[in-house]
């Protein structure tokens, strides 16, 4: 079975603080590894010894490096606390592997929260030494389904001494996830929900550095963007086919594109008007497309959104006009494929436009690189 | 119903065709129970010439918001009267 094991990270600073006291370090290549290092105090200091101690980690860990070693060298490294006479990072090592066996080894972090659907599951976890440190270390299989949430003890300690007397805690926190898990659908809006709600208990000025790694493992999901007609009329017929027999979502962007689509697979496109909002066109409908939308306006709108870093999906999804629905697509998509027409609209070119329409192929580049850098698969064609 | 189709393509829409829409639903409300339908189009592949505006089968290009108000009186009104006369005559 081939899964998508989704990972995203969301942190908070202390208050007051430039710098994050908690680091994470993703590496994602067949095997997953993550590991989330929480430095001891805060600010500078903390920053180096978790980064140190996260890059370190990941880095042998890919290399394949075992365990015992791992925590020997980071731990032989890390420069010792003037004040406290300390050498100290806690952390937690997550390692997913191609046949979806998981590997947690936690040292000092809070404990992580394994879910299945919308319940807990307790994981079965071993005491044992590596080099004199004493971690908590698990094997499980994961599934279809499941997920995983990383915290570290600036989550825990939320609204501490104030909407909390002892601060969020374990329990309560996984009784949030497990309703979280069935409303949310994706790692990012359930590791930036939990950091959101962890800075609100914390009336906005959070007393420690807050982190969220959250692991989704679910089946991939595709989505196919035809932008743009051919360049050579002969080809419509082939494109169109290779479009529609294409897995997972379909989206058209573009009103000739959509056109061609309607010709070769004789369904018929209507304009729903309801979905025109001040400078956008509206989206239509088509059998077996999910998104029909316009294309050079649209696209770059989407492209505005995803500007300041990517949206979170969940802030689209009651949203009907195109560029809101089209980004949500990309956002929910894991594989995505652009087949870009390069026949170019005579009427695209006229000077007497306030924009230039010409642009839609470098917007869809830019795109594809953000989308890229989220961790999706994106491919492109040209036609 | 008389349908009345707007281009809202890219082309289209940047030059100007909600505004056309717009002038079109004023006079659909100007003229109480609804007459005619307005309805969108992705491309009517006139995008060199737009905005596009379809009634029948007669087909308006380069339409600014100020001629909305000719072709009604010209192309649309005609239509609403027939459809009218034809509703009365049934009555009969």
């Amino acid at each position: 079975m081939n899964l998508k094991v989704e990972v995203a990270v969301s942190q908070l600073n202390k208050y007051g603080e430039e710098l994050c006291g908690d680091c994470v370090e993703i590496a994602q290549d067949g095997y997953t590894v993550i590991v989330m290092s929480d430095g001891l105090g805060s600010g500078v200091k903390a920053h180096i010894l978790a980064s140190l101690t996260t890059k370190m980690a990941a880095t042998m860990l890919k290399g394949g490096l075992p365990l015992g070693e791992v925590i020997d060298s980071v731990a032989s490294t890390l420069p010792v606390c003037e004040v406290r006479r300390l050498a100290y990072s806690t952390f937690s090592i997550l390692i997913i592997g191609p046949d979806y066996k998981a590997h947690l080894v936690e040292y000092d972090n809070p404990l992580a929260f394994l879910g299945r659907g919308s319940e807990l599951v307790t994981i079965d976890r071993q005491k044992k030494t590596y080099s004199g440190r004493v971690v908590q270390e698990s094997f499980f299989q994961v599934n279809d389904g499941d997920w995983l949430v990383l915290v570290s003890d600036g989550v825990l300690h939320a609204g501490i001494g104030g909407i909390w007397n002892l601060g969020w805690g374990w329990n309560r926190i996984g009784d949030y996830l497990k309703r979280m898990a069935s409303r949310e659908e994706d790692a990012r809006s359930m590791a930036f929900g939990l950091i959101e709600t962890t800075e609100r208990l914390y009336a906005g000025k959070p007393g420690d550095d807050a982190t969220v790694v959250a692991v989704r493992i679910r089946a991939p999901r595709y989505l196919t963007v035809l932008a743009g007609p051919p360049v050579d009329m002969a080809d419509d017929a082939r494109v169109v086919a290779e479009f529609m027999a294409s897995p997972g979502k379909k989206a058209i962007c573009g009103g000739t594109t959509s056109l061609i689509v309607a010709r070769e697979t004789g369904h018929p496109v209507t304009v729903n008007m309801a979905t025109m909002r001040e400078g956008i066109p509206p989206t239509g409908q088509m059998e077996g497309v999910d998104l029909v939308c316009e294309g050079v306006l649209t696209l770059s709108r989407v492209a505005d959104l995803f500007k300041d870093g990517a949206p979170l999906r969940r802030n689209l999804i009651y949203r009907s006009d195109g560029p809101s629905r089209l980004a949500s697509l990309l956002l929910e998509s894991d594989n995505i494929r652009f087949m870009v027409g390069r026949a170019i609209n005579p009427a695209h070119q006229s000077p007497d436009l306030p924009i230039d329409l010409a642009l839609k192929r470098r917007i869809i580049e830019d795109l594809c690189r953000r989308l890229n850098e989220l961790g999706k698969n994106v491919r492109l064609d040209v036609y | 119903m008389i349908s009345i189709v707007v281009c809202v393509g890219s082309s289209c829409f940047l030059r100007g065709a909600s505004a056309v829409i717009e002038e079109f639903e004023k006079i659909a409300e100007g003229l109480g129970p609804k007459k005619f339908e307005i309805k969108g189009s992705f491309c009517m592949e006139r995008c060199t010439d737009g905005v596009t505006v379809k009634v029948g089968d007669e087909i308006f290009t380069a339409v600014s918001p100020e001629d909305v108000p000719k072709i009604f009186e010209s192309h649309i009104r005609p239509l609403i009267e027939a459809e009218n006369a034809k509703l009365h005559s049934g009555v009969k």
